[in-house]
């Protein structure tokens, strides 16, 4: 069931939003990273996976908003959450151990780094958590991906689906191992700050490029 | 292209094809015929330019991947069944409006608001209007056609704007959201009447605005290299006269008029195989004059996108048709060659 509301997912992106995966995700493992403003987001990246590799790919949700109802049982169920607490029962360890547990299990992980939707069309500051979790997993490849359009058509509080186009730009993986070595980060704040700064540009690039008018 | 690609277009365009059998629609297989030779041609051509490598080859190459199917889309809607031609234009108004409306910037700061977020709602209702246009043109209800997007939807949205209760930045997302709905929804949405007048009709203005549009292509090539010749010459300062700089610097006055009249002849053609209309069959001297017509609005359209494009300082509409850009970018010109054919033939003849 959870195969045929992927690809219904996927036919609907398709329709509504003039989705197209530019590149699939072939990858044994992988981490996912992207800008979110949207639920539609998760729908995209789940996307850009083959279908067949669905049942090994999980996402990391907001535990306080996906609690209970119908938002749990789509997110535990269709998309293969994992809740992870924010606010006043956050700790470190709460925080990145859902997240360890699945890559140390050999599944992908879909999360966002800014840990909220926030305002339309701005990128929020990383949480350094997803620095841990790449330092914890060195050899992972860790795939950034811009989406661009998704805070048109389902901005946060709003109930209202509109189609606009979606899109999304996917930058070549590079390994937790790579960014040590070849940027010399230590921390998991400095390769936060590393992910983010690449996810930033590739964000501003996406954009439409507003030329200047020729002369 | 890879063999699964040829099989799929192949049998989409076989399909098509028996279909018109079936119906004994001669006019439309021979149609079909010549613009499979056609692709055929740009296929072999585009073979011996990356023999020869030439630096358009690449581009010639996907065009032409994209011309085949989007000619066995298109005659699989027209050729099978009315329902399916509904379906499928209806989509296709649908897709050009939602190309235009992604590509305006959406944001709250003031200075470089054009829509506001606070207009989803509103391009929603002119999203939701199509599937009612394209029922009213099903039934063939003629009367409500012709008004509902310029009369109720026009004045359904301001009162939407009122009930937001809404004041900064309404004039101008009221003028976005208008000319929208206008585009492509009112005038692009004519060819869901024109089914009605027979698929052929509406056949024959798309393949002369895309012929159009090839045309325009080589003959300005031709006219700028005639140009290149002798430049200082009087003859040649006639056929450098251009249309609008500052919107698409190389169209020319006299490689628009040339092909519109290229195209009128390319008209003639299809007369023979029009349907019998209530009064009576088009005539040759009207059918040039609907091809003329055809040719010179055919580059109207096409410049007029241009301009869309440039106010909002992007290349292409989008990325959906490789090596064409956006789907606007390829249906700029039937925006207006659809509506004016229609409402010609419409005039003289029902």
């Amino acid at each position: 069931m959870r195969i045929a509301a992927h690809l219904l997912s996927r036919i609907l992106l398709r329709l509504l939003f003039a989705f197209r995966a530019p590149t699939r995700l072939e990858h044994r493992q992988c981490i996912v990273i992207a800008n979110h403003n949207s639920h539609i987001d998760v729908m995209a990246l789940f996307a850009l996976f083959p279908l067949s590799m669905i049942p090994k790919v999980r996402c990391l949700v907001a535990g306080d908003y996906f609690r209970r109802g119908l938002k749990h049982w789509v997110s535990r169920y269709l998309f293969n959450a994992i809740a992870v607490e924010r606010g006043a029962k956050f700790t470190r360890v709460k925080a990145t151990e859902p997240g360890k547990q699945a890559l140390r299990e050999g599944q992908s992980l879909i999360l966002f780094p800014e840990g909220t939707r926030g305002e339309p069309g701005r990128m929020a500051g990383f949480k350094a958590g997803i620095g841990e979790l790449v330092l914890a997993f060195p050899e992972v490849p860790v795939v950034i991906v811009a989406l661009r359009g998704v805070e048109k058509a389902l901005p946060r509080n709003e109930a209202l689906v509109v189609p606009f186009s979606v899109a999304a730009t996917v930058l070549p993986p590079v390994t937790g191992k790579a960014l040590v070595e070849e940027h010399n980060l230590r921390t998991r704040k400095e390769i936060a700050a590393e992910l983010e700064a690449r996810l930033r540009a590739a964000v501003d690039a996406s954009e439409p490029p507003r030329a200047a008018r020729p002369k | 292209m890879k063999p699964l690609q040829i099989l799929l277009v192949g049998v989409l365009i076989g399909v098509s094809a028996l279909c018109l059998v079936e119906r004994r629609e001669t006019g439309m297989l021979l149609v079909l015929g010549i613009i499979v030779a056609v692709l055929l041609l740009f296929s072999l051509t585009y073979r011996v330019m990356r023999w020869k490598r030439h630096p358009m080859a690449e581009e010639i190459q996907s065009r032409t991947l994209t011309w085949w199917w989007m000619i066995a889309v298109f005659m699989l809607a027209v050729a099978t069944h009315r329902l399916v031609s509904f379906g499928f234009l209806g989509f296709l108004c649908f897709a050009a409006l939602r190309e235009y409306y992604s590509l305006m910037p959406m944001e709250e700061t003031a200075e470089s608001k054009v829509l506001s977020f606070k207009d989803r709602l509103s391009v929603l209702i002119t999203y939701l209007a199509i599937p009612l246009v394209v029922y009213v043109a099903y039934i063939e209800w003629y009367e409500l056609f012709i008004i509902v997007a310029p009369v109720y939807l026009f004045l359904l949205l301001p009162i939407v704007f009122v009930i937001q209760n809404r004041t900064e930045g309404a004039i101008k997302s009221l003028g976005i959201l208008s000319l929208g709905f206008m585009f492509f929804v009112f005038n692009l949405g004519h060819c869901l009447f024109m089914i009605n007048m027979g698929a052929f009709v509406l056949l024959y203005c798309f393949a002369l605005t895309e012929a159009r549009d090839l045309l325009a292509f080589w003959i300005g090539k031709w006219t700028q290299a005639l140009v290149a010749k002798r430049p200082g010459a009087l003859w040649a300062r006639a056929l450098d006269r251009r249309i609008a700089t500052e919107i698409s610097p190389n169209k020319t006055w006299a490689a628009g008029i040339l092909t519109a009249a290229l195209i009128s002849l390319l008209s003639l053609a299809f007369v023979p195989f029009m349907p019998a209309f209530p009064d009576g069959r088009l005539t040759y001297s009207f059918g040039a004059l609907v091809g003329l017509l055809i040719g010179l609005l055919g580059l109207m359209g096409d410049l007029v996108f241009s301009m869309v494009k440039r106010d909002v300082g992007t290349k292409d509409f989008g990325a959906l048709l490789p090596g064409h850009g956006g789907v606007i970018d390829r249906i700029d010109s039937l925006i207006y060659t659809v509506p004016i054919t229609f409402h010609m033939i419409n005039w003289q003849y029902f």
